[in-house]
């Protein structure tokens, strides 16, 4: 079982002055099993640092990180804000390139292209393609490694309206077929409550501020009366921590 | 598109290539064979042809073409691994960068005669002076173009990598090398039109063999069309070399810009 374990985790920027600014402060957190976790906050609750610590591409400054497979380390899929595709390479050389050289990736690599629709681009360029699409190329690169956690940082927030709702559904119907150990980070609490399990919290200043359990029936819709109910409880909660931030 | 469509539209970017060539040539012989009528002691295309030929016939053009090749070889590869190392370092290097770039601009304004005519000065008549003009032709512009390409390696693709756990060696072979390679490719072109003019110059002041010897053999002679005639090989070699070698090169390693 795959698990994101996170304790007294902490993370400071220091500026030219000396002057140190705490980003992250004191996270513990366990993401275990066939769980979807978003991670909501207002700007500034760092969000994307606590994502990119998980990763390993930032530093901490203390505390630990451990991605569990099991007795090994875990392999990670990561889906970025924008699609981040090597431009001179086609569709289907993108998934190749961050496969390990593992057995049989081109039909792995073929399965997911097809999910999110897209089969029919495996030999074009990017700039061939629309936004959206390669957004969802980017979804279907990390799938493809068959990650133990995939990690996705507003994946659809440079995205239009129509574009990323169908982006999530796909989202979650490959995550239903796959059900790996997700952490999500969004600003969007509609996009949280779709997708997730458990909607972890940030308040500015990097603490958590409190986790709640969506409990709904998959797969979800936005216009789901249930869904509905949720989002405007979340959201008015969201705000009252903006306003609280603002305030001080 | 149809493969049909797109073979018809491969074909007919091929026949409008093609034209444009003739149309290049035939407009260089026209404003040639305009100069022969209007100008004064410019002597026709057939007696340079035939010229060349006569040197071909005398054992001049193949051995002198080969020297000069030689030396340019050698001192444009010299160019292109210090150059490469240089400009890598500049990109990478924000003090090495403010150290070099001065020196670099200083380097490119000086124009090939001059290092031609210093290197005559320093190393006489040999070898050394047309290999030596020919790197220090060709090298600031290699070391710009490759700091400019090392700089424009993307970092959301190498911190991409880095998040899917991919080796230096993948990184290094399919994000660093097809990042600078358009710039490189434009890098040794660049060079390589220095270093040809350098080489002539070098060769006319400082050699007893060469095509820029030979060129200027035939200008002391006050022989027109044997001076022509070697110019002619010299641009021809390099019009060739851009067009058959390099252009392509550059064409395949771009090619997902046009695609």
């Amino acid at each position: 079982m795959a698990s994101i374990e996170i304790q007294r985790l902490i993370k400071e920027f220091t500026d030219r002055r000396g002057a140190v600014t705490r980003v992250i402060d004191d996270i513990d957190l366990t993401i275990s099993g066939e769980t979807f976790v978003s991670v909501v906050g207002p700007s500034g609750s760092g969000k994307t640092t606590l994502l990119n610590i998980v990763s390993g591409i930032e530093s901490r400054t203390s505390g630990s990180v451990r991605l569990r497979a099991g007795a090994r380390d875990a392999r990670v899929g990561y889906v970025f804000q924008d699609p981040r595709l090597l431009p001179w390479r086609t569709v289907m050389a993108n998934l190749g390139f961050v496969q390990h050289e593992r057995a049989g990736w081109q039909e792995r690599a073929a399965h997911y292209l097809d999910l999110v629709g897209l089969s029919h681009c495996a030999d074009r360029f990017p700039s061939q393609l629309s936004g959206g699409q390669q957004q969802r190329i980017g979804i279907a690169r990390a799938f493809a490694v068959e990650p133990d956690v995939l990690l996705m940082d507003e994946p659809f927030s440079h995205l239009d309206a129509m574009t990323s709702r169908t982006l999530r559904e796909h989202l979650e119907r490959i995550w239903l077929e796959s059900r790996r150990t997700v952490m999500f980070v969004t600003h969007d609490v509609t996009e949280a409550v779709q997708l997730s399990d458990r909607i972890v919290v940030l308040a500015p200043g990097g603490r958590i501020h409190e986790i709640i359990d969506v409990d709904l029936p998959r797969p979800r819709r936005a216009s789901d009366p249930a869904v509905a109910v949720l989002q405007a409880e979340v959201l008015a909660r969201f705000e009252a921590l903006e306003a609280m931030g603002a305030a001080a | 598109m149809t493969t049909l469509q797109s073979w018809q539209r491969r074909l007919s970017g091929q026949t409008i290539s093609a034209t444009a060539t003739l149309a290049a040539v035939l407009s260089i012989l026209a404003a040639w064979q305009l100069a022969v009528v209007v100008g004064n002691r410019v002597p026709p295309v057939t007696e340079t042809v035939q010229r060349l030929g006569a040197e071909s016939a005398a054992g001049e053009l193949w051995g002198n073409l080969a020297i000069s090749m030689n030396r340019f070889a050698l001192g444009l590869a010299a160019a292109l691994v210090v150059g490469a190392a240089i400009g890598v370092v500049m990109g990478l290097s924000r003090i090495a960068d403010v150290a070099l770039s001065d020196l670099t601009a200083a380097a490119l304004a000086i124009p090939a005669v001059i290092w031609a005519l210093l290197t005559t000065m320093w190393f006489g008549f040999g070898w050394l002076t047309p290999v030596v003009t020919v790197f220090l032709s060709g090298l600031p512009f290699v070391v710009v173009n490759i700091a400019k390409a090392t700089r424009a390696v993307p970092a959301d693709l190498i911190l991409m990598a880095r998040a899917f756990g991919v080796s230096r060696t993948r990184v290094l072979r399919q994000i660093v090398v097809p990042a600078v390679a358009g710039s490189t490719v434009a890098a040794v072109r660049f060079a390589i039109m220095s270093a040809w003019n350098g080489l002539l110059l070098a060769e006319w002041f400082g050699a007893t063999s060469g095509v820029g010897w030979r060129a200027r053999y035939w200008y002391d002679a006050n022989q027109l069309d044997g001076f022509l005639a070697w110019v002619l090989v010299f641009i021809l070699l390099l019009v060739i070399a851009d067009l058959l070698i390099l252009g392509p090169i550059e064409r395949f390693a771009t090619r997902w810009r046009n695609a």
